[in-house]
């Protein structure tokens, strides 16, 4: 519409791009991408979120210490300062919301505080797992309509932005997240329901799975925000006593834990590596065969100053991703099926003519993907599963863009000029109200 | 020099003494200045007589960069969507430039009210907004037509309310069908489809009065469920394979690659057997070669247009019994005609002879060699006493055409075959027959003898490996064969054709 069409290379500042050229058209839209573990929130657009909050919150009981942030601590710093019966919860359940108060408020700190933005002036986009049962959307609309003004909205699939982020209108996606790990074929933007599946053998499964392994190797998992100071050792059987701040009260149990994971976050990006093939993972690792192929240990020390080296028992949690037997921390009820089989089920259940198709565009993304050599173990089990066709995994190599890929896909989605036919208006939803969700965005 | 340079001075009378001044001045000139240390000469030399550089430097800022044409703010505008029917007004940002090229005057109004648009813009991702052509059907034709007793009216107003939200794609539709707990495949949908699209165009238009692109489309949707479900299920078997399965097959492409590299090569290699093996086909009476010297004869006659086909030399090889010196009537008229048959390239020299026998010289060869040396033999019978055959034998007397010059060894001479496995394996074969590498006595007949020797041991070899070839292809056919009923009626013409092939080196030999 504007100028001449250019030509490859850097624009000069002065010269719009072509907008026929690269699809574009900013409405200045936020997009909000609520998980488990973080709530992601940004300018379209752009291709990281601006702001990234804890979707943990702190609630506090005390009249004296709600004067600061209110009731509820919100963000990366409240929470995770110690506070006097500071318990820590989180409004999500089974990856969507279940405390409607909490989440909105989270929302709104997202957008409000930390983009200082005015929730009323921009269109709202908004990630849900592709499980979200028709309440919860129709309230999600409510809420971004009543409570929050917004002109316009739309409801996405992650999964939807997922393939888009790594450019593929059809793609078998993987979304290993905090709380689960989801697949999904999509196919040219519309995900299906038959094949879609989920587990729990995500983030949180493995952190629980760590935390196991600790206490049972007698490690004393005291965070650092309760030390004093630490003092190295390697032997737990000489363990110096523990100096451990006077807070003057006990923190709850649920902000230790909090805090726990912390450090055992750090192990999982340090520490923790995925074995390359099932068939190879020993047995039993405490008694390793005589042939056994040596692996380089890796070290790592524990808040309280206890260094320890870890060999193949390192492997042990991400192993548990794929093999749920022979998770750390027995897995209560009915074992789950492997990552790798849940792929190969939702395979199995596609039309015969896409399955090639799908093995070839599969899409890895989530912040558990980032576990060293992940995507190694899952390629060598499809292709073991699938011998005969193409099995070829996409994944991105930058790290934010696999961690928030989510977020990306639904920031580009946000600024697509062919986009913008698909909001569902204020008036609209006046007209025909909340269920006007499963009419426009199914 | 100097002796010239002072005689002409005298000539010209000048005085030796005037040039002396001369010298001085530029040595001094180049004694002038030293040069001071810590600069190399070139430096130096540089410096010299030679003016210093100017830098011209002129104290003032970078240039303005120049942008084309003014600068042309931004706008934040509200704009509509044709492609949706509430109106909803969004906001992006335009450069007024543009604005003023597409909207005219818009600028103006936006400037002034900021809300009120002079002119709507056309959006231009609406056309993007597109769906997909569907057929619809009446309540008269669904009444006339489309009754199906699995599928009731209220199914298919389904089925096609979600064709059209998905656009014919038939992955999602199967997906999202969900009808009283009905259980509809893919391929159940499509059958319906098709079968409704089909009766509605058929009661529209009847097929003989469908215009070319109607019917076209109506044979396009003609839908076979069963091989469809047939298909899916030999793609879903394909995509399960096992790993052995996937290595045979890969293991049998590349073997049916390398067949097919192969091919090629093979028919030439048999078309060059073929070609070996076709000998002259005797018209006339065997009779005259029953007795062992009609067939020596044969043997000769073939031997020679075999030479003559591959060495073009016209010299007769010496020690041969040359053909001229033959009755002509022991080359009976079938021998002739066998050896005239036998190659092109005979008949053609038969030609060329033909003006010499009209110069009354009685030959009645067909081969090359005799032409050519005429006029030496007709000197030699004028002058020379003419040598009988056995006193020339007796000499070791032989005639050439044209003599090499310089000494050689005669056997450096003998033209053996070249074929690598010759080579290879003449050796073995010679040791065999108890004939020495090196001929102990090369006189012109033994190697000519050898020479014979050579070129049927090499023949025999070369018949050895095609018929080796030939049996281990009447093996594969074979073995094809017994595999496979179904694949004989296609390789049993091959399979003639080779077992024609494979018997004739054996008539041959």
């Amino acid at each position: 519409m504007a100028s001449t069409p250019q030509m490859s290379g850097v624009l000069p500042p002065t010269t719009k791009p072509a907008e026929l050229e690269y699809g574009g058209d900013e409405v200045s839209a936020l997009v909000l991408d609520p998980g488990t573990g973080t709530t992601r929130c940004g300018f379209a657009g752009e291709d990281t979120p601006k702001t990234c909050v804890p979707t943990s919150y702190g609630i506090v009981p005390d009249p004296e210490e709600q004067k600061y942030f209110g009731k509820l601590k919100i963000g990366e710093n409240p929470i995770n300062s110690v506070v006097e019966g500071m318990e820590i919860r989180n409004p999500m359940s089974e990856g969507i919301v279940e405390n409607w108060e909490v989440a909105t408020e989270i929302w709104r700190h997202c957008i409000e505080y930390r983009l200082s933005s005015r929730l009323e002036e921009h269109p709202l986009l908004v990630t849900e797992p592709i499980w979200n049962p028709l309440k919860k959307r129709e309230k999600t609309t409510e809420i971004v309509f009543e409570d929050f003004n917004a002109p316009a909205y739309f409801l996405v699939k992650s999964a939807v932005c997922e393939s888009f982020a790594n450019s593929k209108p059809s793609a078998l996606v993987v979304d290993m997240g905090h709380a689960y790990t989801s697949v999904t074929p999509v196919i040219d933007g519309i995900p299906l329901r038959k094949g879609s599946d989920r587990t729990t053998l995500a983030g949180q499964h493995l952190t629980n799975q760590l935390r196991h392994q600790f206490s049972e190797m007698g490690i004393r998992m005291a965070p650092w925000l309760t030390l004093k100071s630490k003092t190295t050792y390697t032997d737990l059987a000489a363990a110096p006593p523990l100096r451990t701040k006077d807070f003057g009260f006990q923190p709850h149990q649920s902000f230790l834990d909090l805090q726990q994971d912390r450090f055992i976050h750090e192990f999982k990006e340090c520490v923790s590596e995925t074995w390359p093939e099932a068939k190879t993972f020993p047995a039993d690792i405490n008694n390793l065969p005589d042939n056994f192929r040596g692996i380089a240990d890796k070290a790592f020390e524990f808040p309280d100053g206890y260094q320890r080296r870890f060999g193949i028992d390192r492997f042990l949690a991400p192993e548990s991703l794929f093999n749920p037997s022979v998770s750390p921390k027995a897995i209560t009820g009915d074992l789950p099926k492997g990552i790798a089989e849940m792929i190969k089920d939702s395979i199995d259940h596609l039309d015969a003519d896409i399955r090639a198709n799908m093995l070839n565009n599969i899409v890895v993304v989530g912040g558990t993907s980032l576990l060293y050599r992940i995507n190694e173990r899952l390629n060598h089990e499809l292709m073991t599963m699938y011998p005969g066709p193409r099995v070829k995994i996409h994944s991105p190599g930058q790290i934010p863009e696999r961690k928030y890929s989510a977020w990306l896909g639904g920031s580009i989605l946000a600024s697509c000029g062919a986009f913008h036919q698909l909001w569902i208006s204020k008036q609209e939803y006046d007209e025909v109200g909340a269920n006007i969700i499963e009419r426009r965005a199914k | 020099m100097s002796g010239t340079v002072t005689d002409v001075r005298d000539v010209l009378g000048i005085d030796p003494g005037a040039l002396e001044p001369r010298q001085p001045p530029l040595k001094k000139q180049r004694t002038v200045e030293k040069r001071p240390d810590g600069i190399t000469r070139e430096l130096y030399a540089l410096l010299g007589e030679n003016a210093p550089p100017v830098a011209v430097v002129e104290h003032r800022f970078k240039d303005k960069p120049k942008f084309l044409g003014s600068v042309a703010p931004w706008r934040e505008q509200t704009f509509k969507n044709p492609a949706r029917k509430d109106g909803l007004e969004l906001k992006h940002w335009v450069r007024q430039s543009s604005l003023q090229e597409t909207s005219g005057g818009g600028i103006d109004g936006d400037q002034e009210g900021g809300g009120q648009q002079t002119l709507p813009l056309d959006y231009q991702f609406a056309k993007f907004n597109i769906s997909v052509n569907l057929l619809e059907y009446s309540d008269a034709e669904y009444d006339a037509v489309l009754k199906d007793d699995d599928w009731s009216r209220q199914e298919t107003d389904y089925l096609f309310r979600l064709i059209k939200e998905y656009d014919l794609r038939w992955v999602v539709i199967a997906d999202r069908f969900e009808f009283e707990g009905k259980d509809r495949t893919m391929e159940d949908l499509k059958a319906r489809y098709y079968s409704v699209c089909r009766n509605v165009m058929e009661m529209r238009t009847p097929v003989t009065m469908m215009s070319a692109e109607e019917g076209a489309l109506y044979s396009a949707m003609h839908y076979n469920k069963e091989q469809e479900v047939e298909r899916k299920r030999i793609v879903q078997m394909q995509l399960y394979r096992t790993p052995a399965e996937v290595e045979h097959e890969q293991h049998l492409i590349a073997e049916l690659r390398r067949i097919h590299d192969s091919h090629q090569q093979l028919l030439e290699e048999r078309e060059e057997l073929f070609n070996r093996l076709d000998y002259p086909q005797s018209t006339g009476s065997i009779a005259a070669y029953q007795g062992s010297q009609g067939l020596a004869t044969l043997a000769q006659n073939i031997l020679n247009t075999d030479r003559n086909k591959k060495r073009k030399s016209i010299v007769a090889p010496p020690g041969q019994p040359a053909e001229k010196e033959e009755p002509p009537a022991k080359a009976t008229p079938a021998a002739a005609a066998a050896a005239a048959a036998a190659s092109p390239a005979v008949s053609r020299q038969g030609s060329i002879a033909e003006p010499a026998r009209a110069h009354g010289h009685q030959r009645n060869e067909s081969t090359a060699s005799a032409s050519a040396p005429t006029p030496l033999k007709d000197k030699n019978k004028s002058n020379i006493k003419q040598l009988s055959k056995a006193e020339e034998a007796q000499y070791n007397l032989s005639h050439h055409e044209k003599l090499q010059p310089g000494v050689f060894f005669r056997t450096m001479k003998m033209n053996l075959p070249k074929a690598n496995s010759f080579i290879n394996k003449s050796p073995a074969i010679m040791a065999e027959l108890n004939i020495p590498q090196i001929l102990s006595m090369p006189t012109s007949k033994t190697c000519a003898k050898y020479e014979v020797l050579a070129k049927e041991i090499a023949a025999l070899m070369d018949i050895r490996k095609q018929l080796e070839k030939v049996e281990q292809e009447t093996r594969i056919f074979k073995t094809q064969e017994a595999m496979g009923g179904d694949r004989s009626k296609r390789s049993a013409s091959v399979l003639s054709d080779v077992s024609r092939s494979s018997k004739r080196p054996k008539k041959e030999k």
